[in-house]
């Protein structure tokens, strides 16, 4: 047994550690967001900070996939990644970086175009065809209420496992593997768990594709691999995280 | 099928910009399905004079597609139901008898109402301003093969030409922004050689007119491109983007 995992709780001090990141964050992004002219910048960094942050689930599926291999590998895994400490706190500001401008930039740009329509139209109906039956579940109308449920997932999921702050999980005696079996298990934790990965999944059949557009990558040819790639994607994302919670009695 | 419809129209109605406005509902009989809707609503303007009330203002002027001005929101869609259709050529006959149709004028911030169904489009004017024109020396027509365009280009600009300005995007768009009108007039000319001169300080100058005329931003919803009676495509606003980003890593500041 690997005595750094049994002291994987965090401390006090690290707590504080990670209000300061966040703290830092938020003046960083706050001073960014002020220097961003106009509106496709606004959505270049959206864009950005969003594919970024696909990146990182990627990332994290992958290690996710480990607890498929069995204890061993999962916990050397998660070993592996607290070796270098220091490295590790600078990848977890730079993550919280783009979670910060993520979120911050989504709030001001769903806040301008509420304004910029002024009063609300009486009767309001879609004109895509494509959309004519389901609109109401179209990803693209609900970006700020699933990215909103995915932030609030996010914070119960860093209290859960970066924070280590349930009272009911105790973790001071359990490696990685324990933890998250153990956090998994508890009932409401794992709907959370699953509910979370669904509306991550329906936020990104959005999101993906879009992103290519604010970017002006897409043309004519390119649009459709890029739409069917980005719902693919997204799939991918809620089911490869939404099987865990299901799953993890069994592991 | 009935050739004549009855109808029940729930108009908004404002006397000028400050007033508040308000729903008010007309019964229009014996519409013919062969009419525009224009048509009708001219039918129920008649109606209206002859009681001695105000008609209802609404903007119209070709009234065959080209001209951009007769732009509404019927039954909750911007130009009603027709794809690559305006206002003035929507048939009576998509309607069914005894229906209540719904009239709205365009809604957002930067597009006030002036009265009833028109609105001010003059934000539009203020962006083309800020970059839709190219610069070009007087004198003689220059010869016609001096400036050979790829037939690639030119179709490509031409579509992004077809725009006629009426403001649906806007009006469809859940956010109210003018990306696709604004991306339009900078494909158009960003496509030709005519528009390179100035291909960098246009889409500068443009976007940033569209800002400060406080339009909202693209979410990519491309209900734009659904509402389009042009058939502008939202490939045009990917074209904006790229040549936005290209201007300003070039060190291109905006200056209206
Ligand atoms: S009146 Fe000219 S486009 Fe309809």
């Amino acid at each position: 047994m690997n005595v750094s995992l049994l002291a994987a709780s965090t401390s006090p001090a690290e707590r504080w550690v990670y209000a300061g990141m966040l703290a830092a964050n938020l003046v960083l992004v706050s001073v960014l967001v002020g220097r961003l002219g106009s509106s496709l910048a606004k959505k270049y960094v959206m864009s950005l900070t969003g594919l970024a942050l696909c990146g990182f689930l990627v990332i994290h599926l992958i290690g996710n996939a480990m607890m498929l291999f069995g204890a061993e590998t999962y916990n050397a895994y998660a070993d592996s990644l607290h070796k270098d400490e220091a490295a590790l706190k600078v990848g977890e500001f730079a993550l919280l970086f783009l979670f910060v401008a993520h979120i911050w930039l989504g709030l001001v740009t769903a806040g301008n175009n509420r304004a910029a329509r002024g009063r609300r139209y009486d009767e309001e109906h879609v004109k895509r065809q494509d959309r004519t039956a389901g609109e109401f579940l179209a990803p693209d109308y609900w970006m700020l209420v699933s990215g909103l449920v995915i932030g609030a997932f996010l914070i119960l999921h860093l209290w859960d496992f970066t924070i280590e702050g349930r009272p009911d999980i105790g973790y001071s005696d359990k490696t990685p593997f324990e933890k998250a079996k153990a956090i998994l298990a508890v009932p409401w934790t794992k709907i959370a768990y699953v509910v979370g990965s669904v509306f991550l999944g329906w936020h990104l059949g959005h999101g993906v594709a879009s992103s290519f557009q604010s970017l002006g990558i897409g043309n004519a040819r390119r649009n459709r691999a890029i739409r069917w790639g980005g719902v693919a994607f997204a799939w991918l994302v809620a089911l490869g995280f939404g099987i865990f919670p299901l799953i993890s009695a069994y592991l | 099928m009935a050739h004549t419809l009855n109808l029940t129209l729930r108009i908004w109605r404002q006397s000028d910009r400050d007033a508040r406005g308000e729903f008010r509902t007309y019964d229009v009989r014996g519409i013919s399905t062969h009419m525009s809707f224009l048509e009708m609503l001219d039918v129920l303007n008649e109606q209206l004079i002859q009681q001695g009330e105000e008609p209802v203002a609404f903007d119209h002027d070709c009234r065959e597609g080209i001209c951009g001005q007769c732009g509404m929101m019927i039954n909750g869609q911007a130009h009603g139901p027709d794809r690559e259709t305006t206002t003035c050529q929507l048939h009576m006959r998509r309607f069914e008898n005894g229906q209540t149709i719904t009239i709205e004028p365009w809604r957002a911030r930067a597009f006030p109402v002036i009265r009833d169904l028109v609105v001010d489009r003059s934000a539009f004017d203020r962006i083309i301003q800020a970059g839709g024109y190219i610069s070009v020396r007087t004198g003689q027509a220059p010869e016609a093969n001096t400036l050979p365009v790829p037939y690639e280009d030119a179709e490509k600009a031409l579509d992004a030409a077809a725009c006629i300005g009426c403001g649906a995007c806007v009006a469809q768009c859940k956010n109210a922004s003018a990306m696709l009108f604004t991306a339009a007039k900078v494909s158009h000319l960003a496509l030709l050689p005519q528009g390179q001169p100035e291909r960098r300080r246009r889409v500068v100058n443009m976007v940033a007119r569209m800002d400060s005329e406080q339009f909202g931003n693209c979410t990519n919803t491309y209900e734009c491109e659904a509402a389009c009676p042009a058939g502008i495509s939202v490939g045009t606003i990917s074209r904006m983007n790229r040549e936005y980003l290209k201007a300003r890593l070039a060190g291109v500041e905006p200056n209206l």
